[in-house]
């Protein structure tokens, strides 16, 4: 069936912020979506509240809202815009349950919209635990035996006949969130209770413990006119039990037969069938038992997910592109394989290389949680690696993690849980690969292996021949190693690190060694046929293999530019959205643009984004491999955050021209001692700072500071490690530590400056002139990590005065620097006085943000500057207009994820993604951003105040504003006192440990809607803890600090009497420019 | 193939076999060590796009005589159970891989494919860039080609396989290995399989 006429224009539901379970593949699947549907001639509607985003920029489709994904805010989209159709399956969870709520309330048919790709009944048949095994149970497919608690006391009636373990998962939440195994009575409650108050329906599965089965995941895509097709399957490394979005998982499947997998393939396409998806793309997850082959289905995804990008980038077939052209009407055979031009999207993709994916945590940040792998997934990013063999993809995954190790261990980092060895090797963890390789070096067989982690043998042969390898390398000196041999080790997946490790050498000689040996990579290609057709795709991976390499020569100036690696946090998808932008910059101006990432979620691995992409890790040898094949005039290293600057120095030590600031500038900024003598010269103030490498000097350091003092090791991103120190004994403990964090690099001791107002700039510079791109004030004081803070654009507190002196310092310290490109300097205000706190010369976090809140492209124009434009010569309207309105950033936290870590904002970053809210005043477009996160403010019931003696005075105002909107108030002895004194009428609650408390029931009861307590300094284990983990467990809104306080009650004011919120396209803001 | 490499790989699961040849009617050679039964065969040379199935390959009646190229580079994981043979045997002349497996894993596996393969006297070769092998086949169409373990010498396979032929050369008889071969029609994959 050809293109839908019937409909003119559609809109689109992002996935708004990036959480675990929920990252940037649905940018890279949405923005896929968007220029589809934009390109065959529809009329484009998108609302995402994620602001780093390349969906959300104002060119890629008609209208874009940068608005809280609430039935609520789409509702008023809807109304001003009349879309004729809704899209709902690429925008993760929260597209799909914003379109079931929309339904549901009768928005869509009030307003007469059809939802395409999927509709309702078949959305609910694939989320619905119970219309699902009914659904599967009617074509004769075996789902786990299972059964509905909807109180505790269900469930454990329920395992009575299942037995423990059982698997337990709450209905309708984001990737398993509260899901779990339970193998005692206690876990069983425990999990249950948490579940059912997670679920939206209340609603906790139990179910039959597939724990060790085989875990195979398919993608499937259908057609409206019922054609299937098969895109990928992709077989779980880690057994069941551990979320697929934590396991290590291989494409294609690698342990199933003929006879098998025609079974899973004809089960999947019958499943699409039977739940009803119109057209589009969907992800069946199934279990196998490993020694009978009995097969269960374990869920269906009727959308696009964290798999189907995974399985486009492994084969690419790019889903999300083919599933919005089958949800206006298009049939496989009427859309083009755009890879091979020949075959159209009915042939279903066939690859001849090995992908493995692994999943990157960041448990470092999260401390006091539990780091087992379970059903509920915890990895914060993912990497992907592409092989001519299983052993090299892997080798190359393990590589690509930027967790400081070269491979599957044999870096001489390893570090082992002596005691707990053998307990480590079986339980998932994130070290498990690790401890499974160095079993088989300690002679464990195959099998026992395999039999203490429930990881295919197959696998764990693979790794015996890896460690095998290794050994052997091991009893070789590197100049004795040949040819063959290197070539062989290589192929094993071995990086040069770990060569240069085992050998007893390092990674240049080995390099070397390899480059008089003639031991390079050869490029091969991703085609989606395994080269049964010819294509001229410039999809590339690299691999050890006597053969062909397939290089085109080079006709035009090229420039390679560096990705950021995996998600991870203090580094995320706004480096990537960086690295895309400049990408098309670069293009536009006549470079052949060649990008070099390993993160399959992002925009920058779509193979066509760049001119030629590199599936490839971020390491020195993986890049220069890559530069050594493609011979790129100019290498941006300044716009994938800390991974490629990294790189900068090696890189330009090896004859590799870097683009734009050099890393000589980067090292002025980032080397203390250079930096502060510049900030002197240039006669602008910073605090106090110096270094120590033991406790003894930091005291001495502290003694000539005085306290408090902010502390951290130096080169690291996303404060790593910072903390503030408020005496001796805290130093104390803090310095034993961070020796051990990073034994190689000192500990900088500032001095803090407690209370003080935080504020970014991001700018341009090309050597003769500074383009202020924004001036971003924290919500936040001085103390919490910028990444972490909310923030504000224009300034919503600060003079004129302050902000001129902003731009001034700006502007001198750019031209200083040699900075050519993009710099982001942070600054701290206290007492009137301006601080400089940092300069980093590269693209920061906040520039998607400033650039969708001023609609001025400041990655692009940055790489253009790179590129040796002048910023004379782009048209840029002034710097220093009036804006109009306000752009709030708020940061999301994972906190629910992971229970047992305190809550309270640091100096260390934790959260893993941002919201972006645009209103005509500040309070409101912060009370935008909190409904982006938590979808609603609160509106009545009682609010708990406990705040530090600090923050008392000043409580008292914002005590009066609450009690003003009607709701009552609860607070501690002291700070009820504090109100008391000033006659505002306050309930006093007992602490939690008191007898006749009775705090913790209302927080349970739900009557408690709002939470303030901030915490001073020390941050121990205190009621304050436990009271603030109970409030993250019950949903319920809390605020650590007196500045985010203040905002929340202003936006929930600004939210009641302007009677709601209004919504605003970004197309609409004054100012925008190139539409 | 250095004697230093063959002691490395003969530490892991899939120690270097004896030498081996495929030679094509157009003269491209491929080197590669040999994986199944040792012996020399003469077949039509074709490529098989499927991930999984290559045991339903092996027993394809289509195949018969044929030497077989798999596009996925590790083949062999899952074992071959012997029921899953339609022809009850494997019916091919040989089979080019890129790698064999010597430790497969399956519940059904009865036989690991290299050991199937020796059972039943079929030629096979690993260690060739089979995607290079597949390029050059589709560009350059299917032809005569001989597999050898038993001759190490190139020209003399060459010249076996022109007296096969009765002296006709097939498309592009000087290219060699690694040289890019001239375009042709694409040859349809076998294999593929369409919507259902």
């Amino acid at each position: 069936m050809p293109r839908r006429n019937d409909i003119e224009s559609i809109l689109i539901i992002g996935s708004g912020p990036i959480v675990i379970g929920q990252a940037c593949e649905f940018d890279y699947s949405g923005a896929q979506a968007c220029k589809v549907l934009k390109a065959e001639g529809y009329r484009v509607i998108l609302v995402n509240s994620n602001p780093a985003t390349i969906m959300t920029d104002p060119e890629l489709v008609d209208r874009t809202y940068v608005e809280p994904i609430t039935p609520e805010f789409v509702e008023k989209i809807i109304a001003a815009e009349r879309p004729d159709a809704l899209l709902a399956t690429i925008g993760g969870q929260t597209g799909l349950n914003t379109a079931v709520a929309l339904a549901k309330d009768g928005v869509l048919d009030r307003y007469n919209v059809e939802l395409i790709g999927c509709d309702i009944q078949a959305i609910e048949r694939g989320e619905d635990r119970k219309l699902f095994n009914e659904c599967m149970e009617s074509i004769g497919l075996e789902t786990a035996r299972c059964g509905y608690a909807y109180a505790v006391a269900d469930a454990e009636r329920l395992v009575k006949e299942l037995g423990f373990p059982v698997v337990l998962r709450p209905s309708f939440t984001l990737g398993g969130a509260g899901g779990g195994i339970a193998y005692t009575e206690d876990e069983l409650r425990e999990i249950v209770r948490q579940g059912l108050e997670l679920s939206p329906a209340g609603e906790v599965l139990v179910e039959e413990s597939v724990l060790g089965w085989k875990e195979i995941e398919m993608e499937v895509m259908r057609d409206c006119a019922g054609n299937t097709i098969t895109v990928c399957s992709i077989e779980n490394f880690d057994a069941m039990g551990v979320h697929t979005g934590d396991s290590i998982t291989v494409a294609p499947a690698q342990t199933l037969s003929a006879a098998e997998y025609a079974r899973v393939r004809d089960a999947s396409h019958a499943i699409v069938a039977a739940v009803g998806v119109a057209a589009g793309g969907s992800n069946i997850q199934l279990a196998i038992h490993p020694d009978n082959g009995r097969m269960i289905i374990i869920e269906m995804n009727p959308r696009v997910s964290r798999s189907s990008a995974l399985a486009s980038k492994a084969t690419g077939f790019p889903i999300a592109k083919v599933s919005a052209k089958l949800a206006v009407g298009y049939t496989f055979d009427e859309i083009p394989n755009d890879i091979t031009k020949i075959a159209t999207a009915a042939f279903e993709p066939t690859i001849d290389y090995c992908v493995v994916k692994a999943p990157r945590f960041a448990f470092e940040k999260f401390k006091g949680t539990d780091t087992t792998l379970t059903t509920r997934m915890k990895a914060v990013g993912e990497v992907m690696s592409i092989g001519r063999s299983f052993e090299e993809a892997f080798g190359k995954a393990l590589r690509s993690l930027e967790d400081g190790r070269a491979g599957l261990g044999a870096d001489g980092k390893d570090a082992f849980d002596e005691e707990r060895f053998a307990e480590l090797v079986g339980l998932p963890t994130q070290d498990r690969v690790l401890y499974m390789a160095e079993a088989l070096r300690r002679g464990w067989s195959v099998a026992e292996v395999s039999q203490a982690s429930s990881v295919d043998p197959w696998f764990v042969s693979r790794m015996a021949d890896m460690v095998a390898v290794e050994r052997g390398i091991a009893a070789l000196e590197l100049g004795d190693i040949d040819s063959d041999t290197l070539f062989a080790a290589k192929g094993f997946g071995l990086s040069d690190s770990q060569i240069a490790h085992l050998t007893k050498t390092d990674e240049a000689s080995v390099r070397a060694h390899r480059a008089a040996l003639g031991v390079v990579p050869t490029v091969k290609t991703v085609d989606t046929c395994a080269a049964a057709f010819a294509t001229d795709t410039e999809y590339k991976y690299k691999c050890y293999e006597r053969g062909r390499s397939e290089v085109v020569p080079k006709t035009r100036k090229r420039a390679l530019i560096l990705g950021a690696g995996p998600n991870r946090i203090g580094q995320g998808i706004e480096f990537d959205y960086c690295c895309v932008h400049a990408s098309y910059a670069l293009h536009d101006i006549g470079y052949e643009t060649i990008m070099v990432n390993c993160n399959p979620e992002t925009v920058s691995t779509d193979y066509d984004t760049s001119d030629k992409l590199y599936f490839e890790p971020l390491t020195f040898e993986d890049v220069m491999d890559v530069i050594d094949v493609e011979q790129p005039d100019g290498v941006v290293v300044t716009l994938g955050g800390q991974t490629p600057l990294k790189l900068a120095r090696a890189l330009e030590a090896a004859g590799v021209n870097i683009m734009g600031t050099k890393p000589e500038s980067i090292d002025l900024a980032e080397d203390r001692d250079r930096f502060s003598a510049i900030l002197d010269e240039l006669g602008i103030t910073y605090p106090q700072a110096d270094m120590a490498s033991s406790f003894e000097e930091a005291r001495r350091v502290a003694d000539m500071l005085g306290f408090p003092l902010l502390v951290r090791p130096s080169y690291v991103l996303g404060g790593r490690g910072m903390a503030i120190v408020y005496d001796s004994a805290q130093l104390e403990k803090y310095m034993a530590e961070a020796t051990r964090i990073s034994p190689d690099h000192p500990v900088y001791l500032d001095r803090f400056l407690e209370g003080a107002i935080e504020v970014d700039v991001d700018a341009l510079c090309d050597g003769e002139r500074v383009y202020v791109g924004g001036v971003l004030e924290h919500i936040e004081m001085a103390g919490i990590h910028s990444g972490d803070s909310a923030c504000c654009m224009p300034p919503f507190s600060l003079s004129e005065a302050i902000v001129s002196q902003l731009r001034t310092t700006t502007r001198r310290l750019a031209l200083r620097l040699g900075v050519v490109g993009l710099i982001n300097i942070q600054f701290a205000i206290k007492d009137s006085v301006i601080y400089v706190i940092e300069a980093n010369p590269r693209a920061s976090r906040t520039v998607p943000f400033v650039s969708k809140a001023t609609c001025i492209p400041l990655a692009k124009c940055g790489a253009r500057i790179m590129a040796g434009e002048k910023i004379a010569d782009m048209d840029l309207p002034d710097d220093e207009r009036r804006l109009g309105y306000y752009c709030v950033k708020e940061a999301v936290m994972p906190f629910g994820r992971f229970p047992g870590t305190d809550v309270v904002l640091g100096p260390e970053m934790r959260s893993t993604g941002e919201v972006m809210g645009i209103a005509k005043n500040f309070p409101a477009a912060y009370a935008k951003t909190q409904l982006a996160i938590s979808y609603k403010l609160p509106e009545a019931g009682k609010v708990f105040l406990s705040v530090c003696d600090r923050d008392k005075r000043h409580i008292v105002a914002i005590a009066r504003d609450i009690i003003r909107m009607g709701f009552t108030l609860l607070a501690t002895a002291g700070t009820a006192r504090t109100l008391e004194a000033a006659g505002i009428p306050v309930e006093e609650v007992k602490k939690v440990n008191e007898t006749d408390s009775t705090i913790v029931d209302e927080i349970m009861s739900g009557e408690v809607s709002l939470m303030i307590n901030t915490p001073l300094g020390n941050l121990a284990l205190d009621d304050g803890y436990y009271l603030r983990s109970l409030a993250v467990r019950h949903g319920i809104s809390h605020v650590t600090t007196l500045a985010g306080a203040q905002a929340l009650i202003a936006g929930m004011e600004a939210a009641i009497e302007e009677g709601g919120l209004g919504v605003k396209a970004l197309q609409d803001l004054p100012g925008l420019r190139g539409s | 193939m250095s004697e230093q490499s063959k002691a490395l790989l003969g530490t892991t699961s899939a120690p270097q076999g004896a030498p081996a040849l495929l030679v094509l009617a157009d003269g491209t050679v491929f080197e590669g060590y040999s994986c199944a039964a040792p012996g020399e065969v003469f077949g039509e040379i074709s490529f098989d796009t499927s991930m999984i199935g290559y045991e339903e390959v092996i027993a394809d009646a289509a195949n018969a005589g044929k030497i077989v190229c798999m596009t996925y580079p590790q083949i062999g994981n899952y074992g071959v159970n012997r029921g899953d043979l339609a022809a009850g045997k494997a019916l091919i002349g040989g089979m080019v891989v890129r790698a064999l497996c010597q430790t497969p894993s399956n519940w059904r596996s009865e036989v690991g494919l290299a050991e199937l393969l020796c059972e039943q006297g079929i030629v096979a070769v690993e260690g060739v860039d089979t995607r290079m092998l597949t390029q050059h086949i589709r560009d350059c169409g299917t032809q005569l080609a001989v597999l050898s373990t038993l001759d190490g010498d190139p020209a003399s396979l060459g010249a076996k396989l022109r007296e096969r032929q009765g002296g006709s050369a097939a498309c592009g008889a000087s290219a060699q290995a690694g040289a890019p071969a001239a375009r042709r029609a694409p040859a349809p994959a076998q294999t593929r399989k369409k919507a259902d």
